[in-house]
């Protein structure tokens, strides 16, 4: 399957696992706080595929998801597009199990979640003051939010599996056997 | 040119990188209206519907033999209810002969539309609810929403932003809201913030005084002042109070009359005009 229809497929399953969070899933929440779904997508997707097809996953789902919330638009896409990015240059790096490391991956994606919003908040302070991106909701919300995501992921990534075309590159798994012998 | 050529081809995934953060962060800083409503709003809908559906569908076995028992309560009920509208068109005829003793304007009666929610913000952020009903509906932005809570018409919050069939609610439990409110029993004033941490409120620079008379489960309402909320409507019960930034007032934690987790329909309440306390 070539990027763009990876990068279509990545960004139609977020924007589907965003709606499913508003909606059917809504419910689903620890303190209030819910997993994010989306970003446990694009993050593995980045890490299977490479930043290019993450980052633009990323920012297109991220820009859509912004369209249902009162999130100011451009911060989701923000935040997804260096998820994409940074988790997509670790591509080939690690090998590749079922559990352990798609939770690290979503926990990886959490803290750059929070990191980009905080940097946000930073750059931007009124965005900080008006959207109540204070320390509190990063210190409580991101560490149950991380805990949620790194459940959820090992079930998203055997789901991706499944997905045809929505595996590894071929050159990775080729590099990878390699590297065994 | 043609350095920069090679240098863009070589390092694609940092350019384009750049290029969407750059873009995404013009988006925040430019600020345009929250919440656009588009077409996935819709969609929206429709899983909520279908979910609702089904679920309707199941409930509705296992209610059938809860009905036997509800229309004969209903139907005792009916019987109270008509005795005490016979009573509350004397009432009413009192109250117009008072007012007119005492010239006062009738305040305006706020026009209500109902509406369902069907979603919830996909993030953990932000606690905004969506609603089925928009512009077309005569929702507009600003409006005061309740919700019923035990009988009583408590305060969900307000509208955030509209489409032409849906709309957006920013809950008072959210970060950003601030809502003008009064103990109903002392009658002291405060604002009240939503707590991003938990589903509670905070009720900041209540007179310091306010500390001595001050019982847990003291209702909260709102006090209209300087707040495009109207007067009188509930909001929580108290549940503790601590000392304030200043030492000459004092917080008061409000656990909020509505459940927010539980949701299902909302009205939206069309005034300008304040309604009865």
């Amino acid at each position: 399957m070539g990027d763009v229809r990876v990068i279509l497929a990545t960004t139609v399953l977020a924007v589907g696992a965003s709606l499913l969070s508003s909606t059917l899933l809504s419910w689903v929440t620890v303190a209030g706080v819910k997993p994010d779904l989306a970003l446990v997508i694009v993050a593995l997707m980045a890490m299977r595929r490479g930043s290019m097809p993450g980052q633009i996953a990323g920012f297109a789902s991220g820009l859509l998801a912004d369209t249902i919330s009162v999130a100011p638009l451009g911060l989701t896409a923000m935040t997804r597009t260096v998820v994409g990015y940074v988790i997509g240059r670790m591509e080939g790096l690690i090998s590749v199990d079922w559990l352990l490391l798609p939770a690290t991956v979503a926990i990886a994606a959490t803290v750059l979640k929070a990191l980009s919003l905080a940097a946000v908040g930073l750059a931007i302070p009124w965005i900080s003051s008006r959207y109540g991106l204070g320390p509190s909701a990063f210190l409580t919300g991101f560490l149950i939010e991380a805990g949620l995501n790194a459940v959820a992921a090992p079930a998203m990534y055997v789901l991706l599996s499944v997905l045809p075309g929505m595996g590894e590159r071929a050159s990775n798994q080729v590099q990878r056997v390699r590297s065994r012998r | 040119m043609t350095e920069v050529r090679p240098f863009v081809s070589r390092r694609r995934s940092g350019v384009t990188f750049a290029v969407l953060l750059i873009s995404s962060l013009l988006l925040v800083g430019l600020n345009p209206p929250p919440g656009h409503l588009g077409l996935l709003s819709l969609v929206q809908a429709g899983i909520s519907s279908g979910v609702r559906w089904v679920a309707d569908s199941v409930a509705a076995i296992g209610e059938l033999s809860r009905n036997r028992a509800e229309v004969q309560e209903l139907r005792a009920e009916l019987l109270r209810m008509e005795q005490q509208q016979r009573d509350n068109v004397q009432l009413r005829v009192e109250n117009r002969n008072l007012r007119a003793l005492l010239d006062l304007p009738r305040a305006a009666a706020p026009s209500v539309i109902p509406a369902e929610v069907i979603g919830r913000d996909p993030g953990s952020l932000f606690k905004t609810v969506t609603i089925n009903r928009g512009r077309r509906h005569g929702v507009r932005v600003d409006a005061t929403v309740v919700a019923d809570a035990g009988g009583i018409q408590a305060l969900v919050g307000r509208v955030a932003s509209v489409s032409s069939v849906t709309a957006m609610v920013r809950p008072i439990l959210d970060a950003r809201s601030y809502v003008a409110a009064r103990l109903q029993r002392t009658e002291h004033d405060g604002l009240i913030e939503g707590d991003p941490a938990g589903n509670r409120l905070v009720m900041r620079y209540v007179p310091g005084i306010a500390a001595e008379d001050l019982a847990a489960d003291d209702l909260v309402i709102t006090s209209g002042m300087r707040s495009p909320y109207p007067r009188g409507i509930y909001i929580g019960r108290v549940t503790e109070h601590r000392d304030g930034d200043d030492r000459s007032t004092i917080e008061v934690i409000v656990q909020p009359l509505v459940e927010f987790g539980r949701l299902d329909y909302v009205l939206v309440l069309d005034t300008a005009e304040p309604v009865d306390g």
